[in-house]
């Protein structure tokens, strides 16, 4: 069987065998691993490239953790999630937030999941909702990240997070209201 | 192309570079015993924390039943003191502190967050809640109260709290081990818990007080103050007004009650009159311990 006809969890297993099946896991998540890490506020491009690499070298250095129980996905996940936050504890800083080019994704989808509309004669700012979602509590910021730009399911983020699901609903519920309060505070 | 998106030349090039920094840095996954080992520590540390979580809820029990509620009006002077002094703290200060180890083991097992906070604790508690019944219904209860709670600074196991609290003759309370009892009930030899003998004047003792005294080897007298003499080596002597059975619930092995079938006879034989003396109506709650004990409904 090909490397790349191989599912994922398939190829954990492959890797513990020979170490070249893990670069097909590498390219599988490389891409979406690292617009996450921007997501999360990683701007600079060397940073976010550090933490991805940092990503997959821990995940390789754990992969006979691997629950198969999990979607390799949510545990990929996981710890890119922890690699940023610790990212940010080396550093002292808080995400930097900035990313050009997000604010068409902020219009495509946070007006939707917070009910918001132009008004006539008013338009919404991207850059105004992508500066309220980077000034969330990080705790909300990275389940609505997770949730609404990551598309993962419930259990998925509680996977991620290691939150209960319970957990994920009540922080998303909350994170909508905080960042709908922010908004409507500053719309410009 | 977007942007965001990388060329397959790009995506094989971190692969490489993964791949190469593995091979230069010798990065080698973690064998997998040490992740077993690490759950099994953290699931072995639970159970550990939640046997003790029950240990303490079951001295926890053995401290609230011999708590002596019953009779709360005669060695406090209200109820909320009795109860400060009767709440088990030291006991349920390791109980929280058991089950939050033992909640802190089981999140950080492989799935262990996938449980609320709530759903563990309440899990926990009713899990240790029932180890500690099953801990009392063993008597093991006492035996970790007296074992353990004897070597515990500040601390002091609830048997030797209540002979404490029984052991203040001038506060008219007294207690111990039945030595001797006259032959018409009005002197009672003691070696009370402190270990000093006290002849005790049993002349107001009534027939619930004499069939305590003839069932029981050991005593609770409540009395009226006296002055202790144990310097110039003569005993003590304390009036007696109402004489309850020792008791100690929850113990190992009760001890069996030793019926004194020659006072037993003596008794059935001795009249008694309704009141005692008026020495004994200055005890502090005389009605009620004679209410409590039912003495009006007696016939004398």
């Amino acid at each position: 069987m090909l490397l790349d006809a191989m599912t994922d969890e398939q190829l954990v297993l492959q890797t513990l065998q020979r170490k070249e099946a893990f670069g097909v896991l590498v390219r599988r998540y490389d891409e979406k691993l690292m617009r996450y890490i921007r997501r999360l506020g990683v701007f600079r491009r060397e940073d976010a490239e550090d933490v991805l690499q940092n990503t997959f070298i821990k995940a390789y250095r754990n992969l006979n953790g691997f629950d198969s129980g999990l979607k390799f996905s949510s545990w990929i996940y996981r710890i890119t999630h922890n690699e940023a936050m610790s990212f940010f504890r080396s550093r002292k800083a808080r995400p930097e937030g900035s990313l050009v080019g997000d604010s068409e994704e902020m219009l495509e989808i946070l007006p939707s999941v917070l009910d918001i509309e132009e008004e006539a004669g008013k338009s919404i700012d991207g850059a105004v909702m992508r500066d309220a979602l980077y000034a969330l509590d990080p705790k909300y910021r990275d389940v609505l990240v997770l949730r609404y730009f990551e598309e993962r399911e419930y259990a998925e983020i509680s996977d991620i997070l290691q939150v209960p699901v319970s957990t994920v609903g009540t922080l998303i519920s909350r994170a909508k209201k905080k960042l709908k309060e922010r908004f409507n505070h500053d719309p410009r | 192309m977007n942007s965001n998106h990388q060329s397959l030349n790009e995506r094989d090039e971190v692969a490489n570079k993964v791949i190469d920094l593995i091979e230069q840095e010798h990065v080698t996954p973690r064998p997998r015993w040490q992740f077993a080992l690490k759950e099994r520590a953290l699931w072995s540390a639970a159970v550990l924390a939640l046997v003790l979580a029950a240990a303490a809820s079951g001295v926890m029990v053995f401290s609230v039943v011999n708590s002596g509620f019953e009779w709360h009006r005669v060695t406090h002077p209200g109820l909320l003191p009795f109860i400060l002094d009767a709440l088990p703290l030291f006991w349920l200060a390791i109980f929280i502190a058991a089950l939050f180890v033992a909640y802190e083991n089981v999140r950080h097992t492989g799935k262990g967050y996938r449980y609320s906070f709530v759903l563990l604790i309440v899990g926990g508690s009713v899990i240790a809640l029932a180890g500690g019944a099953a801990v009392y219904g063993t008597g093991l209860g006492s035996e970790v109260d007296h074992r353990l709670g004897s070597r515990i600074p500040l601390h002091k196991p609830t048997i030797e709290q209540q002979k404490a609290l029984w052991n203040q003759p001038e506060q008219g309370l007294l207690a111990g081990e039945i030595i001797e009892i006259s032959k018409d009930f009005s002197l009672v030899t003691i070696k009370a818990f402190d270990g000093a003998t006290w002849r005790v004047n049993g002349e107001d003792l009534r027939i619930r007080d004499c069939q305590a005294l003839i069932q029981s080897k050991e005593i609770r007298f409540v009395g009226l103050p006296v002055k202790r003499t144990e310097a110039n080596g003569e005993t003590s002597v304390f009036h007696a007004c109402f004489a309850i059975p020792w008791e100690v619930r929850g113990m190992p092995s009760p001890r069996p009650r030793q019926v004194r079938s020659d006072l037993s006879q003596i008794l059935s034989d001795t009249k008694f009159t309704s009141e005692r003396s008026t020495d004994c109506k200055g005890v502090r709650p005389y009605q009620f311990l004679k209410s409590l004990r039912n003495e009006e409904a007696l016939t004398l």
